[in-house]
């Protein structure tokens, strides 16, 4: 992916944009007991706009066209299922409905955090509201979220049938004060965006475009809340976000094979994001995980190469980060890492590692042998690096994770 | 210059089930064509069609008429071309052949001699 092309796919979006305002606009409007009328009604507008858009080209106003179109639709399937289900009541909205909705983008925006925040209903666990939060919210289709999060269509369908009957009865977020909504919810609906660009960002390694979708919209979505209420944790997000989003270009080679940090051709870096980044990190900032990764991924953005990065002030970071978060086992396995760089104790680092052993309980078996592999071959010892390449191998998520274990043990020890 | 009409044949369903991705890269790619064509001076008019209408044959009135049938036009084209081989090469790359779609190419024909 070329920095053009990143830059690009932040700004043609137009569907999966459109299609989280109007799903929110319409529950607003209809209620959330009609979610299902409202998200068949929002994919028949889509379709209409492919039978159309292609041949008489975009209208002036997509987002007011299509907002009109799925709202007409969905009046027309509430009617419909009225008809069936005689106890449904009337939306307030049906009455003299606007001829065309040019709705102005403070209240689209407010809308959609609404329904942000109703999907990170506290009944709900993490996965499930991820999951329905890029059903509703981004458009993503159960073969999309099953491509995207790797997990079976069944499963996916199971969480959202379920997450669905929570959204239909949280209608009460849409008429409660925002602000009560978001001081109560924030620190899940900081953690599931997290999450989301954090799945995109791991499993992308140069497969297909959907991973890096999950980012964009990631990045979309905490764009959303920032505007509404500049807080320093949102801020924090938005900037680790922009930082990593920044080497996307550099990350896989030509035949789009994943490139690790070292390998990567730093002046492909989108500077522009890594700006955007800088200009995001809070001045007095509340120590935050968010705000210690962007810290973490800033300076790996301003280091000129490899061999420049500063990995103490890594390590350090990753120290303090280790003492908020207690328990992570990533965390510690990438103080680990950086620390090996820094002329700690090889042997006294490995021993650490190796306390580790449950992240591949976790399903991060990948990056923990990876890690021991690499400490490995700076003590020296070839033989043991190459059975723990074979490990990773089986550990495996996708099939540039594969590649990139193959590659290794085809190269000497070292280069890593 | 010559003018040809296209007729575009495809599935009353087509774009059902397609995600939202694919819906916008369809859209993108017809778009980018159209501007090819336009810049290149080929492109004169387009409309979609809607599925349904109606047919009138020995005076009886039916709806249709291409309710049984997988390929219904969907929309047309018209476009300028030097020749049919010209026509057919620009048709060639049209998105919609590409998604399996079915183009009928006609020349119009010209009044003047």
């Amino acid at each position: 992916m070329t920095a053009y092309a990143v830059t690009h796919a932040l700004a043609d979006r137009l569907f999966r944009e459109q299609s989280g305002a109007m799903t929110a606009v319409l529950i607003s409007r209809f209620g959330a007991a009609h979610l299902d009328a409202i998200l068949d009604a929002v994919q028949d507008a889509f379709e209409a706009a492919l039978k159309r858009w292609r041949y008489s080209g975009i209208p002036d106003n997509p987002a007011a066209w299509l907002m009109t179109v799925a709202r007409n639709n969905a009046i027309n399937r509430i009617n419909r299922d009225r008809k069936i289900h005689t106890d449904i009541s009337l939306p307030d909205a049906f009455e003299n409905p606007e001829p065309e909705l040019r709705l102005p983008a403070s209240f689209v925006q407010d809308r959609q955090l609404r329904l942000l925040l109703a999907c990170c209903h506290p009944e709900l666990s993490e996965k499930s509201q991820i999951i329905i939060t890029l059903s509703v919210l981004c458009g993503f289709g159960t073969a999309e979220i099953s491509g995207a999060l790797l997990m079976q269509k069944e499963a996916v369908k199971k969480s959202l049938t379920r997450a669905k009957a929570v959204l239909r009865n949280s209608g009460r977020i849409f008429e409660t004060p925002l602000v009560e909504s978001l001081e109560a919810r924030s620190d899940t609906v900081h953690m599931v965006l997290y999450l989301i660009f954090n799945e995109g960002y791991r499993t992308t390694r140069g497969t297909s475009g959907i991973s890096y979708e999950l980012c964009f919209e990631a990045i979309r979505l905490t764009g959303i809340i920032y505007d509404h209420h500049k807080r320093d944790t949102t801020a924090a997000l938005l900037a680790l976000q922009f930082f990593n989003t920044a080497r996307f270009p550099a990350r896989t080679d030509e035949n789009g094979a994943w490139l690790t940090l070292e390998e990567q051709d730093r002046s492909l870096w989108d500077q522009a994001l890594i700006r955007q980044g800088f200009s995001c990190l809070p001045q007095q900032p509340s120590l935050s995980r968010y705000y210690l990764e962007a810290l973490i991924a800033s300076v790996h953005c301003t280091a000129a190469s490899f061999a420049q990065t500063n990995w103490r002030q890594i390590a350090v970071l990753y120290q303090t980060l280790e003492q908020l978060v207690p328990g992570s086992d990533i965390i510690t396995l990438n103080r680990i890492i950086a620390e090996s760089y820094t002329g700690v104790n090889l042997q006294e680092l490995l021993d650490q590692l190796e306390t580790l052993h449950s992240l591949v309980a976790d399903g991060k078996g990948f990056e923990w042998a990876m890690a021991r592999a690499h400490l490995l071959c700076k003590l020296g010892v070839g033989d043991a690096r190459n059975s723990v390449l074979q490990q990773a191998l089986n550990y495996a998520r996708t099939t540039a994770d594969r590649q990139l274990v193959l590659r290794k043990m085809g190269k000497g020890c070292p280069p890593f | 210059m010559k003018e040809f009409l296209l007729l575009i044949r495809e599935n009353p369903d087509y774009g059902t089930g397609m995600s939202s991705k694919e819906m916008q890269d369809c859209i993108n790619e017809h778009i980018a064509w159209v501007k090819e064509l336009t810049r290149k001076g080929h492109y004169k008019d387009a409309n979609p069609l809607e599925a349904t209408g109606a047919v009138i044959k020995n005076n009886v009135i039916t709806d249709g008429p291409y309710i049984e049938s997988k390929e219904c036009v969907s929309g047309i084209y018209f476009l300028k071309a030097d020749s049919l081989e010209a026509v057919m090469e620009i048709v060639k790359d049209c998105p919609d052949v590409k998604r399996g779609n079915t183009i009928e190419v006609r020349e119009i024909m010209a009044l003047e001699v």
